[in-house]
C-alpha cells in the first residue's frame, strides 16, 4: 500500500472532474461515493484562480470578485491546455478573455497567462492554473476525510487529444498528486449511470444482459458523445466523438455579443473595451441562459453598465435558441458519427444519458430526442456530479479501495483519434485506428526511401485525414546510424503504444543494428518538460505558504465567529438574576460592534486582527463572567473537549480547537 | 509489413468453432485478469502487454468479416498440423495458469 498506510490508516483515492467552468470532487468512502462540498458549501467549485493585492484566491472566492478584478482573474485554462498560442481556437478565445495571454516565445509557442500580483507581472502555464484548481479540489477532499489525499483520477473530455491529456496529467503532478489514471468524462458518467440502474434493477431482474447506451456530455467548454456497451460489470466504450471546444460558454458569448450590439444600438456607445462592464454583462448572460431552461423569457438587467447607462433587455427562449442554433445543430454531427462508428443502429441504443450543465437546455434535449425518433431521454443522474462520481468509482477500482461490487467493474475505453506517421509524399500512415480499445500496441515495419539513407525522421500525427498536413502534428524523432544500403533494404520497426490514459508513446528500432529511438513528444509540442514540471511543483509549494497564511486567516475568522455564537448562547442560558442588566447590555453592545466590524473586515483582516478582536471580546466576557458566581474556567471548560480520535484543523482534521466541527459551520447548522 | 501471426483463439482459450458470445465472454474473463486496472503492482508490466494483445484479438474476432478472413489464415498457419507456430498464445496461457500477481 502506498500513501497514508504508514500510520495504519486507510488511504483514500479521489476522483476529480476538472471542468472548463466548474470542477467537482468525489471520494469513495464507507461503501459509497460522496460528492464533497467545498468550504462554501457548494458541491461544484468554479474553475477560477485570482490574484488580489494580498493573496491568491481559488474557486468561489475567485469567481465572486471577478467583476472588480477582471484582468487578474483567470478561468478557462482548460481551453488553453495542450494547445499552442497560435492555435486558431486560442486566438479566437483571446479576444473574449479579460486576462492577458502571451506566447512564451519559444519554438514550442506555448501560451502563458499573465497576471499582476503585488505589482509584479507573473506568467503561468495553463497547466499551473489547472494545478491550482486541482489543489483546491484536493483540499476540499482532505477537509472531508480528515487526512491527506494524494491519489487521484482526473477526467478529461473523451475527445481530448494526446497533448491535452499529457498536459492535464502534468497539471496533476504540479499539484503534487499521484495521478492514478486519466479517465474520459463520458465514460465516468456511464459508470454513474451503470451503478444507478444496476442498484434499481437488482430488485426486478438478474442475470447477464447487454445494454447499449449513448452518453451526451455537454458542459461549459467541451462536448463529447460516447457509446458504451454494458455487460454486467464490464463497461466497454464502442466509439467516441466530440468537439473539444463547444459548450455553455459559447452560448454565453453569443448572448453577450447580442447584448453588446443591442447596447450599442440603443446608446450609441461601445462597452467592448470596458472589461468590468463586459464581465458584469457576461455574468448576467450566464444567469439568463440558466433561467431560460425553465422559463420562456427573462430580463437581463445591469445598472450603470457603461458610461452611466443602464442595460435592460427582455430575451425570449426562442431568441436564445435562434442565437445558438448553429451550435446546437453542430452538436448533432458527433452523435451521427459516433453511432456510425459503433456500428449500432439507433434502435439498439436503449438509453440516452444526459450529462453536463448544457444538457438542461430544452432545445438541446429536443434535438437529441428527435434524432432518436422521439425517444425519452435519461435524466436520472445528476448532470453536474456524474463525472466526478464515476471518477471516484474508477479511483476506487484502480486503487483497490472499493467494495466488492465496485472492484468487480472493468472499464474498457478507446483512443478517440487515429494515430500514425508521415510517409513519403505527406501521406498519413495510420498505425492505430480511432476507437481502438486501449491499452493498445501496434507495430509496423518501414524502410528508407532513398539509396544510402542512414537516418530516418519519423513524424507522428493524430487525426483522420489522408494527408498529414490536415492532421494534428504531435512530434518527431530521428533514428540515426542505419547501415548505408539501397533504398527499401533497411527494416525499421515502429511501435505505437497507447496506455490506459490514452497517452501515446512511440518507439522505432532498426531491426539490423537494434538501434532504438524513442519519441520525445514531451519536449516537442505544447508539452512541458520534466524540468518545467519540477520547477512549477516548487513554485506551487512556495505558494502553499501563502495559502497557509490565507488558511490561517480563515481559521481565525471562523474562531471568532464560533466565539460569538457561544457567547450569545451563554448569554441566553445565564439566569437573568445572575447577570446585571447593565453588564448584559454592555456585552450585547460589544457583540454588535464586533458583528459590524466583521461585516466590514471579514474579507480583508489579517489573522492577527481577527485574534485581537477576539481577545477584546473575550476580556469583556471574562470580566462579566468573573462577576457572576460561576468560575470562568468552569464555563469554558467544554471548549477543550474534542470528540474522540478527532483532529483539529491544524492537524489535518475538521475540528476547530474549540471542538466545533467545521462542517457545521460550512453546511447549514440548522 | 505483415506483423507476426498471433493465434487469437489460443490467446482467448477458444477455438474457431466458438460462438461470438463465447468469444466475448472469454475476452471479458481474460481481460479482467490481465487489465492494468486489476494489477496495481505492475501497471506497466506484462498485464498491459497481454491486455493489448487481447484487445487486438477481440477487435478482429468481434467483426464477422474480419473474423472470416482471420479464420482462413488461422487454418493455414495455426490449425493442428499447420506449419506456422502460434505467436503470443503460449505466453498468455502460461500467465493464465500462474494467476494474478
Amino acid at each position: 500500500m502506498p500513501d497514508g498506510a504508514d500510520d495504519g490508516k486507510k488511504s483514500y483515492s479521489m476522483g476529480i472532474d476538472l471542468g472548463t467552468t466548474y470542477s467537482c470532487v468525489g471520494i469513495f468512502k464507507d461503501g459509497e461515493v460522496q460528492i464533497i462540498a467545498n468550504d462554501q458549501g457548494n458541491r461544484t467549485t468554479p474553475s477560477y484562480v485570482a490574484w488580489t493585492d494580498k493573496e491568491r484566491l481559488l474557486g468561489d472566492a475567485a469567481k465572486n470578485q471577478v467583476a472588480s478584478n477582471p484582468t487578474n482573474t483567470v478561468f478557462d485554462a482548460k481551453r488553453l491546455i495542450g494547445r499552442t498560442f497560435q492555435d486558431p481556437i486560442v486566438q479566437a478565445d483571446l479576444k473574449l478573455w479579460p486576462f492577458r495571454v502571451v506566447s512564451d516565445g519559444s519554438p514550442d509557442d506555448k501560451p502563458l497567462i499573465e497576471v499582476m500580483y503585488q505589482d509584479v507581472a507573473k506568467k503561468f502555464h495553463p497547466e499551473e492554473i489547472s494545478s491550482m484548481i486541482l489543489t483546491k479540489m484536493k483540499l476540499t477532499a482532505e477537509a472531508f476525510v480528515g487526512q491527506r489525499v494524494r491519489n487521484a483520477v482526473i477526467t478529461v473530455p473523451a475527445y481530448f487529444n494526446d497533448s491535452q491529456r499529457q498536459a492535464t496529467k502534468d497539471a496533476g503532478e504540479i499539484a503534487g498528486l499521484n495521478v492514478l489514471r486519466i479517465v474520459n468524462e463520458p465514460t465516468a458518467a456511464a459508470i454513474a449511470y451503470g451503478l444507478d440502474t444496476k442498484s434499481k434493477e437488482k430488485k426486478t431482474k438478474s442475470g447477464e444482459k447487454e445494454t447499449n447506451i449513448l452518453v451526451f456530455d455537454m458542459g461549459g467548454g467541451t462536448f463529447d458523445v460516447s457509446i458504451l456497451t454494458i455487460t454486467d460489470t464490464v463497461f466497454e466504450v464502442k466509439a467516441t466523438a466530440g468537439d473539444p471546444h463547444l459548450g455553455g460558454e459559447d452560448f454565453d458569448n453569443r448572448m453577450l455579443s447580442y447584448c453588446i450590439s443591442e447596447f450599442r444600438r440603443k446608446h450609441k456607445s461601445d462597452p467592448t473595451r470596458n472589461q468590468r462592464a463586459i464581465r458584469r454583462l457576461r455574468t448576467q448572460c450566464e444567469r439568463a441562459k440558466r433561467q431560460l431552461s425553465t422559463q420562456t423569457s427573462v430580463t437581463i438587467e445591469v445598472d450603470s453598465l457603461h458610461e452611466g447607462q443602464d442595460f435592460n433587455l427582455r430575451l425570449s427562449r426562442a431568441k436564445f435558441e435562434e442565437l445558438c442554433m448553429d451550435y446546437f445543430k453542430k452538436a448533432m454531427e458527433p452523435v451521427s458519427q459516433c453511432l456510425g462508428d459503433s456500428g449500432l443502429p439507433k434502435s439498439q441504443i436503449s438509453d440516452v444519458v444526459l450529462v453536463g450543465g448544457s444538457t438542461r437546455i430544452p432545445k438541446v434535449q429536443e434535438l437529441i430526442s428527435s434524432f432518436f425518433n422521439g425517444k425519452q431521454l435519461c435524466k436520472e443522474i445528476n448532470p453536474d456530479e456524474a463525472v466526478a462520481y464515476g471518477a471516484a468509482v474508477q479511483a476506487a477500482i484502480v486503487s483497490g479501495t472499493g467494495t466488492e461490487e465496485v472492484e468487480n467493474m472493468l472499464l474498457l475505453d478507446v483512443a478517440p483519434l487515429s494515430l500514425g506517421i508521415e510517409m513519403a509524399g505527406g501521406m498519413m500512415q495510420k498505425l492505430i485506428e480511432r476507437n481502438s480499445t486501449i491499452p493498445t500496441n501496434k507495430s509496423q515495419d518501414f524502410t528508407t526511401a532513398e539509396d544510402y539513407q542512414d537516418y530516418v525522421e519519423i513524424k507522428v500525427y493524430e487525426g483522420e485525414r489522408a494527408m498529414v498536413k490536415d492532421n494534428n502534428y504531435l512530434g518527431k524523432f530521428v533514428l540515426t546510424g542505419i547501415p548505408k544500403t539501397l533504398r527499401g533494404v533497411p527494416k525499421i520497426k515502429v511501435t505505437f503504444n497507447v496506455d490506459s490514459n490514452g497517452i501515446l508513446e512511440v518507439t522505432a528500432e532498426d531491426m539490423k543494428t537494434h538501434r532504438k529511438g524513442e519519441i520525445q513528444i514531451t519536449n516537442e509540442k505544447g508539452r512541458l518538460s520534466q524540468r518545467d514540471i519540477e520547477r512549477m511543483l516548487q513554485d506551487a509549494e512556495a505558494h502553499k505558504e501563502e495559502d497557509d497564511l490565507a488558511r490561517g486567516e480563515m481559521m481565525a475568522r471562523e474562531s471568532i465567529t464560533v466565539y460569538m455564537r457561544r457567547t450569545r448562547k451563554a448569554l441566553e442560558d445565564i439566569d437573568s438574576e445572575k447577570i446585571l442588566k447593565r453588564d448584559r447590555e454592555r456585552l450585547e453592545k460589544k457583540m454588535e460592534e464586533v458583528d459590524l466590524w466583521l461585516d466590514e473586515h471579514s474579507n480583508k483582516a489579517t489573522k492577527e486582527e481577527f485574534e485581537a478582536k477576539q481577545r477584546e471580546l473575550e476580556s469583556a466576557m471574562n470580566t462579566i463572567m468573573l462577576k457572576i458566581n460561576r468560575s470562568e474556567s468552569d464555563f469554558w471548560e467544554q471548549q477543550a473537549i474534542l470528540p474522540e480520535n478527532e483532529k483539529t484543523i491544524e492537524q489535518g482534521g475538521y475540528f476547530l480547537d474549540s471542538g466545533l466541527d467545521i462542517r457545521d459551520l460550512i453546511e447549514d447548522p440548522d | 509489413m505483415a506483423a507476426k501471426f498471433v493465434d487469437y483463439y489460443a490467446l482467448l482459450g477458444c477455438s474457431p468453432s466458438s460462438t461470438h458470445s463465447e468469444l466475448k465472454q472469454a475476452y471479458h474473463e481474460k481481460i479482467r485478469e490481465f487489465h492494468p486496472d486489476k494489477r496495481p503492482d505492475s501497471r506497466e508490466g506484462r498485464g498491459k502487454k497481454i491486455t493489448a494483445e487481447l484487445n487486438e484479438a477481440w477487435e478482429v474476432l468481434k467483426d464477422s468479416a474480419r473474423r472470416d478472413a482471420y479464420d482462413k489464415e488461422w487454418h493455414r498457419k495455426a490449425a493442428p498440423g499447420a506449419s506456422g507456430a502460434p505467436g503470443g498464445a503460449s505466453s498468455a496461457a502460461r500467465d493464465g495458469a500462474s494467476g494474478g500477481a
